[in-house]
């Protein structure tokens, strides 16, 4: 999803709805990617007092992140150029 | 009931994340993890998302601990010196050597044809997981420039491309795979030279595709032995089951690299830009599709 999509941001409740991944799946998962530089995360940019509820973080895909995860996407299928692989600028 | 739940759900998300032992990670953990518990419908699952967090503080606390790199041995940090110094060596002698060189002023034009290749190249590498090893078909782009220009424009120019490819293409920081990058590829190609001379097989400036080809795979020999041997020492494996283990995987495309290099220096040896651009242009559309890999440097 966030490969189709580069400006795409997604929260981490916004992924596990997708994925089905559970919660102590995924944080450590985004926790390193992001230490890798394959996402990069953002907080909400109003103020948790504006907003009245916790500020969410999203999280967006690097390109270094895409270019890693086209790789894993065309390895999946040995011998073969996967379209997300293959659509790479 | 529900309320219960969700009270019990937003203690256990506080107390996960006050556990967490790096106290940014804490406080982005308690807003973040209220976010979305929040974010996510239902008592029940709401319950279950903070039950999990248990494993989450885990998971996060063991990325923390794996972030140190394992430290290089001295044998390791001693060799990667070594040839990053003697690289950079090579590419100071290198630009002396263009700066104080004859004009070259007839070849101008020529360079355009390679911008193309070099950047269709540059961003079709592969990566050897297993043995952590990068590939590229940019160093054949490359290799046929040295070709035609000489051994200082090659040293240079490799130089260069492990610069870019470290500074837009590689996510992995060490210091140490920058500089070993940075000298390999320019020593390499110094050392294919000399052996190549002081065997009396080759000299650059005959443009015979047989000879051309001779001086590309003695540079992927040495290239290639050089990067599987500060593998061997960074992992503690034998040498020779590294060379061997890895040559196997990459000797197939290797052959079509030499002949992408020799075929690319002939042409524009010959003037024929288009040769050359068919040239390069097959192979690396017959590279992409097949997703074959090219061993180059540690990365």
């Amino acid at each position: 999803m966030l490969l189709a999509d580069p400006n795409n941001e997604l929260s981490g409740a916004d992924f596990m709805k997708v994925t089905g991944l559970s919660s102590g799946t995924l944080y450590p998962i985004l926790l390193r990617f992001e230490t890798y530089g394959l996402v990069r995360s953002r907080w909400e940019q109003e103020a948790a007092s504006e907003l009245g509820r916790p500020r969410r973080r999203f999280y967006k895909m690097t390109s270094a992140g895409a270019s890693v995860a086209r790789a894993a996407i065309a390895d999946l299928v040995p011998g073969r150029v996967h379209p997300l692989a293959a659509s790479k600028a | 009931m529900p309320t219960i739940l969700l009270s019990a759900a937003r203690r256990l998300a506080r107390y996960h994340a006050a556990k967490i032992q790096d106290q940014g990670l804490a406080d982005r953990f308690l807003e973040e993890w209220s976010a979305d518990l929040d974010d996510t419908p239902g008592a029940f699952r709401k319950l279950l998302f903070a039950l999990d967090l248990f494993r989450a503080r885990r998971g996060i606390e063991s990325t923390l601990l794996s972030d140190e790199p394992v430290p290089f041995s001295k044998g390791t940090m001693a060799y990667v010196i070594s040839v990053a110094l003697a690289g950079f060596y090579v590419v100071v002698v290198g630009l002396l050597g263009i700066v104080g060189g004859p004009s070259r002023s007839r070849w101008d034009v020529s360079w355009v044809s390679f911008i193309p290749l070099y950047g269709m190249a540059a961003f079709s590498r592969r990566r050897l997981a297993k043995r952590g090893l990068t590939v590229s078909l940019a160093d054949s782009v490359i290799l046929a420039a040295t070709l035609v220009y000489g051994l200082y424009v090659g040293s240079v120019l490799l130089f260069i491309d492990a610069s870019i490819v470290w500074i837009f293409l590689t996510s992995q920081r060490r210091w140490q795979k920058l500089v070993f990058n940075l000298g390999c590829a320019p020593l390499s190609l110094i050392l294919a030279n000399t052996a190549l001379h002081l065997g009396g097989i080759f000299t650059l400036g005959r443009p015979v595709p047989a000879v051309l080809a001779v001086f590309a795979g003695a540079y992927y020999f040495v290239n290639f032995s050089l990067a599987t041997f500060a593998v061997s020492l960074a992992e503690g494996l034998s040498y020779v089951r590294v060379w061997r283990q890895t040559a196997l995987a990459v000797i197939p495309t290797y052959c079509a690299a030499i002949v992408l290099a020799a075929g690319l220096g002939w042409g524009f040896t010959i003037g024929s830009t288009a040769l050359t651009v068919f040239l390069g242009t097959t192979f690396l559309g017959g590279y992409l599709l097949t997703a074959q890999h090219w061993t180059r440097t540690l990365a």
